[in-house]
């Protein structure tokens, strides 16, 4: 008995077509992108089309009732108050002022369920949109968006993680999509490793022995051409278009002033270099602020925090709206589960699985929405539930990539997303 | 168990008419006559072939094929060398041998199978060491495959110290359905991950049963940790059954341990309260417990036989793949028919032959490697024509034969379909027979406790009764007695008030005691009422066991069919995709053959084409300057008429004034007489001299106005001629320009046509290859591993051969060879193994860079190719390669830079790094490289050597 579940079609297959099409163009096909293209109103233009993501994490496990569901007066409420946002009839934790007067580029999603409670369960649901199982180990969603916007002709990476230190070496979080798309971590300011060329080589040394490649290579080819001796050719020139453009990774360039906006501590600074990074044309940004996980002295603890995530987050928000990069730039606010209701003998709150929320916003998902709704003091949720799964699927359709499709690797066929989900479509545009 | 092997053997493929190449003929008699393996390879992949593959391969590249495939390197420089100028004929195959006993095969090997059955997963159990160690032991002694299997799937780690074999189980942590899914495709060749919870819904050959099968194996098994700071180990639980449930269709399955596509297993019975070697101690939590019966050593045990046909085949595949540069299937982890083997009959051959072999790895690499198929050329041929004649020739009584088979395997498929139907009938009919059985049973015992309830009240009711009947007894005894005797002594009047007594009493007794019998009567009647009941619900189950027996006897056959018909079914569609694979690929030769033809046509028209156009063009070059030509005197023409007409109006003039004065001279003459001389003006005489000088004047105006006429005239029709000329002339052009431009679009048109042709061409071109590369009819490319590509850096650099001379000089400083002693064979070997563990040591932290640039990532399939900047970023920034280039010691940019002449500079430089010969253009070329850096050898060499390193040539395998 068959089923037809999961016919969908390889539409990342390598065409054939396409594959003799760059044959044909040759290896000067192999530039091209954002990046080729000089004059600035072009690619302006171009990136308008181009989708990007920014994840925000706050690592730990944000408290959704100090942040994006408050309920005030209630006896899970605790302290603080809820104030009105620039969306009339949103409101949220008084902790978030600038993100409040945001609201209009933004959206909630409130009623999460993805039945974990452990951290690094509920990470990599979230961040994968499966459950964890020690069969198989499933992508990142920084590889799944690097691969299904990679349209072969970006020489930058695709997924980046900036951190506070990075060595600049690719990760291993892609699995099955492969090194292409693992992501590069990135910290202090440096960038990916050896796309620095050593002093002790010249220019001249450089050109010379790279013509001695190609001179090689030209020989080879009259033999045998497969599309992996093109992809092998390519990765050279993306290396060298990689190491001409290695400023977009050096934070200095931004202006004093820039600077000074987002602050100098790490979030701020990791929210420019996110800002920079997407405006470079880097599908995927993680950035990272810990650390929420509050089982002591919950209040205290998102009142420092959130004090530091809130003002760089809406700098970002409005610098992205103000470029006109909002409607290609899909940006998420996650972590890894929420926090408890009840509040623990130590004015803690710890970890909770069951009725949290994300803020999101950019590229295809509504502005000014809220989906789902959790009961009158948080502890369950009452209206339209949702799971990893389903805003992995939603995210993705927000890039515009088809969620339900699937990768072919190697001959091998791979869901982009779980079949079993579908996408929040209520959110989307 | 032979003669039972045979059987499968055959019966597998019954779909296929084959002489039955089976494991015991070859085992006995045929062994002794039977041509080598690597020839019937060659032969069995000859007798399906539509291809016309080239040559052998010429030395270099076998060289470099056969040290990468069997020692996961390239050789070093002064090994090549030796190679290429041996002369000896037989010296391919001495090479496989030699590399075959090297210590880098078997590190090869170890890495090769680690990295298969590991995929580069971490895990906090077992040391990566200790268990590439026991995978380096299994190779060092060449232990059978099924001897590595059974070592790896019944390892349980007791002893944290040995527990290498135990890695396979632990770095999944033991887990069921982790080791189901990676021991089907690693050992089977199944990916069945999407039968955990349905039948695969695009492949017929993967089923919920099949998965669960080798579940079953494993459902007791799990992870023991007897310390949360020491390694787990591996235990089993004594009990668990495996049922399962499609999500898609509710179908329900239970399944005893089973290999796929073999019968479950028998197991015996355990008797209750003996399931434990080791009980499970409550106080003693890190006492591990161990069952009496273990399922996952059964599944070790029956694996291990090597009897399993899927299991055969997977090694085989693997092996092939490992040698080949592709699978026979592949994936290799795929194997079904909906992605069928290239050659299936070669397949089972190569199965059947690695069990007869006894699954020694080495012996069956060494027939690979020296079969024609392993030894091909890379090059395609250079002309196509007549295969291509020959192919076309195939394509009809091919297409007819696909036709009929793929309407057999239709028919196959459907048979099977209807059977399942059937089956899922009948195990609908055997749930309602055991639901019924089930409710009957409830119905029996609710009888029986009604029963013994009424029976228990009964009893009690009648528990009086005994005691009192019994004294009733007594008394009527004693009654009668006493009468007798009271009889006999009538005075006795005590006797007879005795008597009396004895009397009176049994009658009391005698009305309780009837009393009582009336009151049990009912009781007797319900209780009867009750056994019947029972009798007849004994007597239905009887009845609805029979039903359930039935119903169990019509679905053991059906069972049986199922296996079956299922193998039928996949015999049928894979003998149909294996003749479309062969009509697929003549069909691609035929097709590019036509495409080069017309390629040919095309130039041809082109060639054409242009030489009309060539000729339209000189044409109309002429034309043009006609009609120039005729144009400018045209023009001149007119010019001159027009000057004419000007002499002609001119000489008009004149006249007319001449007229105009002779006339008013006649008139002057007219008014005085003739001769006559007046007193005021001239004389008559002067006068007649006046008009005889105009009427010279208007004759002379006349005569030139009559010239300037007749000029005229002439110009005149000359002019018209010469208009007429140039209408013409420029009619002619025209005409000639639009011949000029049609042609010259045609000329367009026909490079188009060639240049699209050309790559239409150029696409079937590739798509051959491919075809012709997967069908193993030319040789294939393959990307290096992460490990291959850090070794032949190493070797290629000569880096790895400063760390060989290191270890040679410790192995001597330890082990002196003393004075006048003789060096011996064994002290070689003891030095071999010595200098291998002491540079991999050396340089495996080198191999782990690669393995994180070049690998992918941990526990997904490692055979994936992916290029990425950052290995180019490494290769071209990286300290490591700038390390390897700088020259130093004997080192090959050092060797390089002191090389005077070009031609041994070039020949050193390719014989190292892509193990071959330069050719001359290449030598030429190193000539020029050379004169242009002038005195500075050491930066030529280096940037010569990156240029290689860095080339496809190097990166792949071919």
């Amino acid at each position: 008995m068959k089923c037809d579940y999961a016919c969908g079609s390889d539409e990342h297959a390598m065409a054939r077509r396409s594959f003799l099409g760059t044959l044909a163009a040759g290896t000067g096909a192999a530039m091209g992108g954002l990046g080729a293209f000089t004059s600035p109103a072009v690619a302006k233009e171009l990136a308008r089309d181009q989708k990007r993501m920014i994840v925000v994490d706050l690592h730990g496990g944000l408290s959704q009732l100090e942040s994006w569901d408050p309920k005030p007066g209630t006896d899970t409420g605790g302290p603080f108050r809820a104030i009105p946002t620039s969306v009339p009839g949103i409101h949220i934790s008084e902790l978030l002022p600038h993100t409040a007067k945001q609201m209009h580029h933004l959206s909630l999603v409130r009623s999460i369920n993805i039945k974990e409670t452990d951290h690094s369960r509920g990470r990599h649901k979230m961040l994968t949109g499966y459950k964890k199982t020690p069969a198989g180990a499933y992508p990142e969603l920084g590889a799944v968006v690097a691969k299904g916007l990679d349209d072969g002709s970006n020489s930058l990476p695709g997924h980046v993680k900036v951190y506070a230190s990075g060595s600049g070496a690719r990760s291993a979080d892609s699995a099955y999509l492969g090194p292409k798309y693992g992501s590069i971590s990135i910290g202090g300011g440096k960038a990916p490793a050896n796309s620095e060329r050593p002093s002790s080589i010249t220019d001249e040394a450089d050109a010379q022995r790279n013509l001695l490649r190609q001179r090689a290579n030209e020989r080879f080819l009259n033999r045998r051409r497969t599309a992996q001796t093109d992809a092998y050719m390519q990765s050279y020139e993306q290396a060298a278009e990689l190491m001409a453009r290695r400023e977009i990774f050096d934070l200095s360039k931004e202006s004093k002033k820039d600077q000074e906006r987002y602050g100098s501590h790490d979030f701020g600074r990791h929210c420019l270099m996110a800002r920079r990074l997407a405006e470079s044309g880097i599908n995927y940004v993680k950035i990272r602020h810990s650390n929420y996980d509050t089982h002591n002295e919950n209040f205290n603890f998102h009142f420092e925090q959130l004090g530091e995530f809130d003002k760089p987050f809406a700098t970002l928000i409005a610098d992205l709206a103000d470029r006109g990069m909002m409607e290609s730039t899909l940006v998420v606010v996650l972590s890894e589960f929420g926090r408890t209701p009840k509040i623990n003998e130590r004015y803690g709150r710890d970890h909770w699985g069951k009725a949290w929320s994300i803020c999101l916003g950019g590229a295809g998902i509504q502005p000014g929405a809220i989906i789902g709704a959790t009961n009158k003091n948080g502890t369950a949720v009452s209206e339209r539930e949702v799971d990893a799964g389903h805003l992995f699927h939603t995210y993705l359709r927000a890039l515009g990539l088809r969620s339900n499709r699937q990768f072919n690797i190697g001959g091998r066929k791979f869901p982009m997303a779980d079949p079993a989900m579908e996408p929040i479509r209520e959110l989307l545009t | 168990m032979k003669s039972q092997l045979q059987k499968r053997c055959c019966s597998s493929r019954s779909g296929f008419p084959v002489f039955a190449l089976s494991l015991s003929l070859l085992v006995s008699s045929f062994a002794a006559w039977a041509a080598p393996l690597h020839q019937r390879i060659d032969e069995t992949l000859a007798a399906s072939r539509v291809e016309a593959p080239p040559a052998l391969t010429d030395d270099a590249t076998f060289l470099r094929r056969a040290c990468l495939d069997l020692t996961g390197r390239i050789p070093a420089p002064d090994a090549a060398r030796a190679f290429l100028t041996d002369a000896s004929p037989d010296k391919r195959a001495k090479l496989v041998d030699r590399l075959l006993a090297s210590r880098e095969h078997i590190r090869h090997m170890a890495i090769t199978f680690n990295v298969t059955l590991i995929e580069r997963r971490s895990d906090p159990h077992v040391k990566s060491d200790a268990w590439t160690d026991f995978l380096f032991s299994q190779f060092e002694t060449n232990a059978p495959y099924t001897e590595l299997v059974r070592a790896i799937l019944s390892a349980e780690g007791e002893d944290a110290k040995k527990n290498g074999p135990a890695k396979f189980l632990l770095a999944r942590e033991a887990e069921p359905n982790a080791l189901t899914r990676d021991i089907g495709r690693m050992f089977f060749g199944m990916d069945m991950q999407c039968a955990q919870c349905h039948d695969h819904p695009r492949i017929d050959d993967y089923t919920q049963r099949d998965y669960y099968g080798i579940y079953a194996f494993l459902n007791r098994t799990y992870l023991f940790r007897p310390d949360a700071k020491k390694p787990g180990v591996v235990a089993e639980k004594p009990t668990g059954e495996v049922s399962f449930k499609s999500v898609f269709t509710q179908a329900e399955g239970q399944s005893k341990p089973r290999l796929p596509g073999d019968k479950e297993i028998t197991e015996p019975v355990v008797k209750a309260g003996q399931e434990y070697q080791v009980k499970p101690d409550k106080k003693n939590k890190k006492l591990r417990p161990i069952p009496t019966y273990a399922r996952r050593a059964q599944l070790a045990k029956h694996i291990a036989t090597g009897e399993n046909l899927q299991f055969r085949r997977n090694i085989a595949n693997r092996l092939w793949a490992h040698m080949m540069g592709a699978g026979i299937v592949e994936p290799v982890d795929v194997l079904h028919s909906d992605n069928p083997p290239t050659h299936p009959l070669l397949l089972d051959l190569l199965a059947d032959e690695i069990a007869a072999m006894n699954f020694d790895m080495r012996a069956f690499l060494r027939e690979l490697a020296l079969s024609k198929t392993y030894q091909r050329g890379f090059d395609m041929p250079k002309s196509f024509a007549t295969p291509a004649q020959l192919a076309s020739k195939k394509l009809l009584p091919m297409e007819s034969e696909h036709a009929r088979l793929a309407a057999k395997a239709a028919e196959a498929g459907k048979a099977f379909e209807t059977l399942k139907e059937v089956i899922l009938k009948q195990q609908t009919e055997l749930k309602t027979a055991k639901e019924e059985m089930a409710r009957t049973n409830k119905s029996i015992a609710a009888a029986r406790k009604a029963r013994d309830a009424e029976k228990k009240k009964r009893d009690a009711a009648a528990k009086p009764l005994a005691p009192k009947t019994k004294a009733l007894n007594s008394l009527a005894e004693a009654s009668k007695s006493t009468a007798l005797a009271a009889a006999e002594l009538r005075d006795d009047k005590e006797l007879a008030k005795a008597a009396a007594v004895f009397a009176d009493r049994r009658k009391k007794l005698e009305a309780e005691v009837a009393k009582l019998k009336k009151g049990l009567e009912p009781r007797e009647a319900k209780l009867a009422e009750l056994e019947k009941t029972l009798t007849k619900a004994t007597a239905d189950v009887k009845e609805k066991s029979k039903r359930e027996n039935a119903a169990i006897a019509k679905l053991a056959p059906l069972q049986a069919k199922y296996n079956a018909d299922n193998l039928r079914r996949a015999n049928a569609k894979l003998a149909a995709s294996h003749t479309k694979q062969r009509l697929d690929s003549a069909t691609a030769l035929v097709e590019f053959a036509k495409s080069e033809q017309e390629l040919g046509t095309a130039r041809t028209a082109s060639a054409k084409a242009e030489a009309a156009d060539r000729e339209s063009k000189s044409q109309r070059e002429k034309r043009l300057a006609q009609a120039s030509a005729s144009r400018v005197e045209l023009a001149a023409t007119q010019t001159g008429v027009n000057q004419i007409l000007l002499k002609h109006e001119t000489a008009g003039r004149a006249t007319a004034e001449a007229t105009l004065a002779l006339a008013d001279l006649n008139k002057t003459l007219g008014k005085s007489d003739i001769g006559e001389p007046t007193k005021k003006g001239p004389s008559a005489d002067d006068l007649l001299k006046a008009k005889s000088r105009r009427e010279t004047d208007l004759k002379t105006a006349k005569a030139n106005q009559d010239g300037a006429r007749q000029t005229f005239l002439a110009s005149a029709k000359r002019l018209v001629s010469l208009k007429s000329q140039t209408r013409e002339n420029t009619i002619a052009l025209a005409k000639a320009e639009a011949h000029s431009s049609k042609l010259a679009d045609e000329l367009a048109a026909a490079q188009r046509a060639a240049t699209e042709q050309e790559g239409k061409t150029d696409a079937l071109f590739t798509e051959l290859t491919e075809t012709w590369s997967k069908r193993f009819a030319v040789g294939g490319l393959t990307p290096l591993t992460p490990e291959q590509l850090c070794w032949s850096m190493l070797l290629a650099t000569g880096e790895a051969q400063k760390h060989t001379r290191a270890g040679v000089a410790e192995f001597e400083k330890k082990n002196p060879l003393k004075k006048g002693a003789k060096a011996v064979p064994a002290r070689a070997t003891e030095r071999d193994k010595f200098v291998e563990k002491y540079v991999y040591g050396k340089l495996k932290s080198q191999e782990t860079n690669f393995i994180s640039l070049f690998g992918s990532a941990a526990g997904s399939p490692q055979n994936a190719f992916f290029a990425t900047p950052d290995q180019a970023l490494f290769f071209a920034n990286g300290g490591n390669v700038r390390g390897w280039l700088n020259p130093s010691g004997s080192n090959l940019t050092e060797r390089l830079s002191k090389l005077e002449k070009p031609e041994a500079f070039a020949e050193e430089l390719y014989l190292s790094v892509l193990t071959r010969r330069p050719d001359a253009v290449e030598i030429e070329d190193v000539k020029r490289d050379l004169a242009a850096r002038g005195a500075d050898r050491k930066t030529a060499a280096q940037e010569l050597a990156w240029g290689l390193l860095t080339s496809i040539e190097f990166r792949f395998r071919h």
